[in-house]
């Protein structure tokens, strides 16, 4: 059996009050894995933790070399451009990526039109789309994505449903968090329920 | 009666007596512990240039902190230089005028040399120019800094793998230590130049002058000033961002933030003018 991507321990901790019980995950090469709960079942907790964007007990280890996030909110540097985010990027990466590269990317996501634009001055819409631009841009070895489909059209749904498949298929695993088990259905996803019951420690169980 | 009110009384001074000591504990044990952290951020700082350099990153890199640094050094350096050549203006007749006559009118002339240099190279101009440098960029940085973390740019930056000290920290120290020399460079050329207009009024031939900034502005005074410049600038600049970066992602912090950066660094930056100063003249 191979070492997997990525792998938080089991831990057990308490965050604004409440109290939070996760086990030990895994998450293996090429696979796409979904961290499904209601609101407050600790999902965005687990996957900011994954991604090293929450300090915890608990230890992490990811053996790749590249990751990607993409936020709810937010996401992209608000003093740059949508073109200069995607740039600076790749710049901490060893990916050779050429300025058609990234005209390339922002054009078959339709952000012709917006690339040298502010945050500030784009929709939600829009702000998500860039951040899947600068995934695509990135071809990182595990992608974190919150709420993949929420506030995309259903044309944008489809492109992003087609280029996920193709990522796992061909680059690195994907790691999303949703309430809905019907994201990414047709991809079979790898499903972790996250129980959002009433009790005081909320736990997770493995759905294989 | 006297009794009573002296048993109520001396537990309370006895107890205000005790915060107070335990208050200047805390401040006393925490500075070392400060220290640390300022030389954490500066090391993780030059560790990050160093991989730069080394080519970790894309060279394409250096350009953005160029960009950075450079508008460091316009809200640092450049904006305040109408306000530097007015003080360096007024300073220059302050001397001239108050200094060199009334000294000649007693014949004590020969000590405004070593006043100059000393006295206003030496110790005055760094504190006054670290303290206006202070009063408009500390609270600028904290507040840039601490804004980016509320908006969640340090999420992005960790998220992607990003380097914090290459796009947040580097750019602005490096920018204020530009800023300072770069100011002081400035502020002495003024300095001069104003002396040469102020002269004539005051009734001083070019040859005195010539003799006064000869004597005043020597190797090892700009050494010293050097010296105090770049720990100034680095003391603002890692203060400034250490205290931004460790904010609770809450608006409402920012002014906090600001404000306890500006006291902290008034404090590291008098704390260090005492050391360098006991260091120079009782070594």
């Amino acid at each position: 059996m191979t070492s997997p991507l990525l792998s938080i321990s089991a831990q057990e901790f308490t965050l604004g009050g409440q109290g939070f019980k996760f086990p030990l995950v895994h998450v293996q090469h090429n696979q796409l894995v979904g961290l499904i709960g209601q609101t407050g079942s600790g999902k965005s907790i687990l996957l900011r933790q994954m991604a090293g964007l929450i300090e915890t007990n608990a230890t992490v280890n990811f053996s790749g070399k590249r990751k990607a996030f993409i936020f709810t909110r937010g996401g992209l540097f608000q003093r740059q451009t949508i073109r200069e985010n995607l740039r600076l990027a790749t710049l901490f990466t060893k990916l050779s990526v050429s300025e058609q590269d990234i005209d390339s990317v922002l054009s078959s996501w339709k952000l012709d039109n917006v690339k040298h634009k502010y945050p500030t001055q784009l929709s939600p819409q829009a702000l998500k789309v860039s951040q899947i631009a600068r995934a695509v841009l990135l071809k990182p070895d595990i992608l974190f994505v919150e709420k993949p489909v929420r506030g995309l059209s259903i044309e944008q749904i489809e492109q992003f449903t087609e280029w996920v498949a193709k990522h796992v298929s061909e680059h690195g695993s994907v790691v999303y968090s949703e309430e809905s088990t019907r994201v990414f259905h047709s991809l079979k996803p790898r499903k972790i329920m996250l129980d959002g019951g009433n009790h005081n420690l909320r736990t997770i169980m493995h759905n294989h | 009666m006297e009794y009573r009110t002296y048993c109520i009384t001396i537990p309370f001074y006895l107890l205000y007596l005790n915060i107070m000591i335990a208050t200047l504990g805390r401040t006393l044990l925490s500075f070392p512990e400060w220290l640390g952290r300022l030389f954490f951020l500066l090391f993780d700082m030059m560790v990050e240039v160093f991989n730069l350099c080394r080519g970790k990153y894309q060279w394409s890199l250096f350009g953005i902190l160029r960009k950075q640094t450079l508008l460091q050094v316009w809200y640092t350096a450049v904006q305040v230089i109408p306000l530097l050549t007015l003080v360096a203006i007024g300073l220059g007749g302050g001397l001239l005028g108050l200094g060199f006559g009334l000294l000649q009118q007693l014949g004590a002339e020969d000590i405004f040399v070593p006043l100059i240099q000393y006295g206003i190279l030496g110790e005055a101009l760094p504190l006054g120019l670290t303290l206006i440098i202070l009063a408009r960029s500390s609270t600028a940085i904290t507040a840039d800094v601490a804004s980016q973390v509320v908006n969640g740019d340090l999420d992005i930056i960790k998220a992607h793998g990003m380097s914090i000290p290459l796009l947040i920290t580097a750019p602005r120290i490096m920018g204020l230590m530009v800023s300072f020399v770069s100011v002081f460079g400035i502020f002495i050329g003024v300095l001069i130049g104003s002396t040469l207009l102020w002269a004539p009024i005051f009734d001083i031939t070019l040859y005195q002058l010539q003799n006064i900034w000869t004597q005043s502005l020597t190797l090892q005074e700009f050494e010293w000033i050097g010296i105090k410049l770049i720990i100034n600038s680095l003391l603002i600049g890692s203060i400034a961002c250490y205290k931004a970066l460790h904010i609770r992602r809450d608006i409402r912090e920012v002014p906090k933030a600001s404000s306890q950066s500006v006291i902290l660094t008034l404090f590291a930056i008098f704390l260090f003018e005492g050391v360098l100063l006991f260091a120079r003249w009782f070594s």
